[in-house]
């Protein structure tokens, strides 16, 4: 990738994608990386033996253009102004940019529980992740929990490819639920029939609301859950667990480079500009409102560095509307207080330094946490516990530093070095 | 990239083969390899963990492979075994020695022939 580009966008999932391609066929030197191996993203992952056709539609319309793409590599620092450091195994570059588009999307939040780190819990987009990588899931019974639209989705994915699904364990309430699933067909159509086949093909798998995992346990690996469902206590015999709270964005890039967060999503104008000058965030760093949302968000940042202003506009309305639904999203998978109970004394909330809830308990803030417990000084750092101590304790993690995550001392070691 | 590798695309299969060789579990031995009646069989590769041989499909990840062996990825500060949690290259919990090197972290690691695995 040359050094230097009109347009470099962070992250290869459907924002990134279509903001690269809007913007390297308007003729601007455009440069893409991700940190995964391949394009897509998490919501476009291909399988082992497939591409994500959208994704690799794409990607080939980037690449025939003036543009140039890097997977494997991941942001870590901004030594100077309009100026980002990638790196990759230990080897890094300084690419400059005129404009840089923020696609880095979100990831899965996790509520500590006792027994979530035993071996057989996983995130629940991440069995799902596994299982397109490789992983044979066949036979294997599986109890699906958290809250959001997601754990339909996998419990659906994961039962094609052979899962034998025992409960799908929703925390919302079912009056909530039902409220958000007329508002879909109101101006949703698509994503009602969406979610209604998901439905459908997940029928006759017990499906519970006002629910929610209370505990985990076996001997070296996960034997059962522990379920409470209105006034009841379940246990549940299964090899697997997929949980996952919803999705909170990965904003750290971005408030690096000092854009201006507003009330946890990276605030932007109406053609997705940041509170800094020429860059723009796309897709769930907006809001959390999947790959439609993304798309149209990507459309117009790209016309934007581009200078398309007159056809941005247009999307305007359409986009607004998916910000609307993300807002919908929020509120109807909204965590319940019951949550905040789930761990005990000695059920680790960070797992990169083991550091268990008690010991946070007796902190004020995430910085006396971690001088104290070394809470979020792992590699993860705070990424995990972050977002699960901002909701039992109320704490807001600092604005990340760089390296934003770990690498090489060599790497660390020659951060003076490249800038030509 | 690994779509443009992907199997059947790249070698021109029926779509029926395709179809059949989705439809097998993801670790393919030899034998099912012949059945899907392909050249399949240069698609399975092995790799070692922890000194165990393994075989795997061309585009697994390492991660996967770890679940599939029913292995540990690490074992944590205060001595607890741990696998992937994320999935997605955030956690660290997937992290492993891979060809010598510490701390990989394989969710984001294609398996290739002959790679070598340890866990901590």
């Amino acid at each position: 990738m040359s050094a230097r580009v009109d347009l470099l966008v962070v992250g290869a999932g459907p924002g990134g994608l279509v903001a690269a391609a809007t913007a390297a066929e308007a003729g601007m030197l455009v440069g893409l990386i991700d940190d995964n191996p391949s394009a897509g993203g998490q919501i476009w992952r291909g399988g082992i033996a497939e591409e994500n056709p959208e994704a690799g539609r794409l990607l080939r319309r980037i690449q025939s253009a003036r543009a140039e793409t890097r997977f494997g590599w991941r942001a870590i620092a901004a030594p100077a102004p309009r100026v980002l450091r990638v790196e990759r195994c230990g080897e890094f570059i300084d690419i400059e940019y005129n404009s840089l588009i923020l696609a880095t999307g979100a990831r899965e939040r996790f509520l500590p529980f006792p027994g979530w780190t035993l071996p057989g819990v996983y995130g629940a987009g991440a069995l799902q992740a596994f299982v397109k990588s490789g992983f044979d899931i066949g036979g294997k019974r599986v109890v699906v929990a958290g809250t959001g639209p997601l754990l339909l989705a996998v419990a659906a994915h994961l039962r094609a490819a052979g899962a034998r699904i025992v409960s799908v364990v929703e925390q919302a309430p079912l009056r909530t639920l039902a409220r958000f699933s007329l508002g879909l067909l109101n101006g949703q159509t698509a994503k009602f029939v969406e979610g209604a086949g998901y439905a459908i093909r997940t029928v006759g798998i017990p499906y519970r609301t006002d629910a929610w995992v209370t505990s985990a346990s076996g001997s070296e690996g996960l034997e059962k859950v522990t379920i409470s469902s209105g006034s009841r206590t379940l246990e549940v015999p299964c090899d697997m667990l997929a949980f996952g709270y919803h999705l909170v964005p990965n904003t750290e890039l971005a408030q690096l480079l000092q854009c201006e967060l507003e009330a946890g999503y990276m605030r932007v104008d109406e053609l997705q500009q940041t509170s800094v000058t020429g860059i723009y965030c796309v897709g769930e760093l907006t809001g959390i409102g999947g790959v439609v949302k993304a798309k149209i968000e990507g459309r117009i940042a790209g016309l934007a560095a581009s200078g398309q202003f007159d056809r941005a506009k247009p999307l305007f309305k359409e986009r607004d509307r998916h910000v609307r639904f993300a807002h919908n999203l929020d509120a109807t998978f909204a965590l319940r207080n019951e949550l905040r109970n789930l761990a005990t004394a000695n059920t680790f909330v960070c797992r990169c330094e083991d550091v268990p809830y008690d010991a946070l308990a007796q902190c004020g803030s995430w910085r006396e946490a971690k001088l104290h417990t070394r809470c979020g000084m792992g590699p993860c750092q705070g990424r995990i516990c972050g977002p699960a101590t901002e909701f039992l304790f109320g704490w807001t993690p600092p604005a990340p530093r760089p390296p934003l995550f770990p690498v090489e001392v060599e790497t660390l070691a020659h951060t003076t070095d490249v800038t030509a | 990239m690994r779509g443009s590798t992907s199997l059947g695309r790249s070698r021109g299969l029926s779509g029926f083969a395709r179809r059949r060789i989705q439809a097998v579990s993801g670790v393919y031995t030899l034998e099912q390899a012949h059945i899907a009646g392909t050249d399949y069989v240069s698609r399975v590769i092995s790799i070692t963990l922890d000194g165990r041989t393994i075989n795997v499909a061309a585009g697994t990840t390492v991660a996967a492979a770890i679940l599939q062996a029913g292995s540990k990825s690490r074992t944590s500060v205060r001595g607890e075994a741990r696998q992937p949690l994320c999935g997605m290259g955030i956690c660290y919990e997937c992290r492993a020695q891979v060809d010598g090197r510490m701390h990989q972290r394989t969710c984001h690691i294609i398996c290739s022939p002959g790679m070598e695995i340890v866990t901590g």
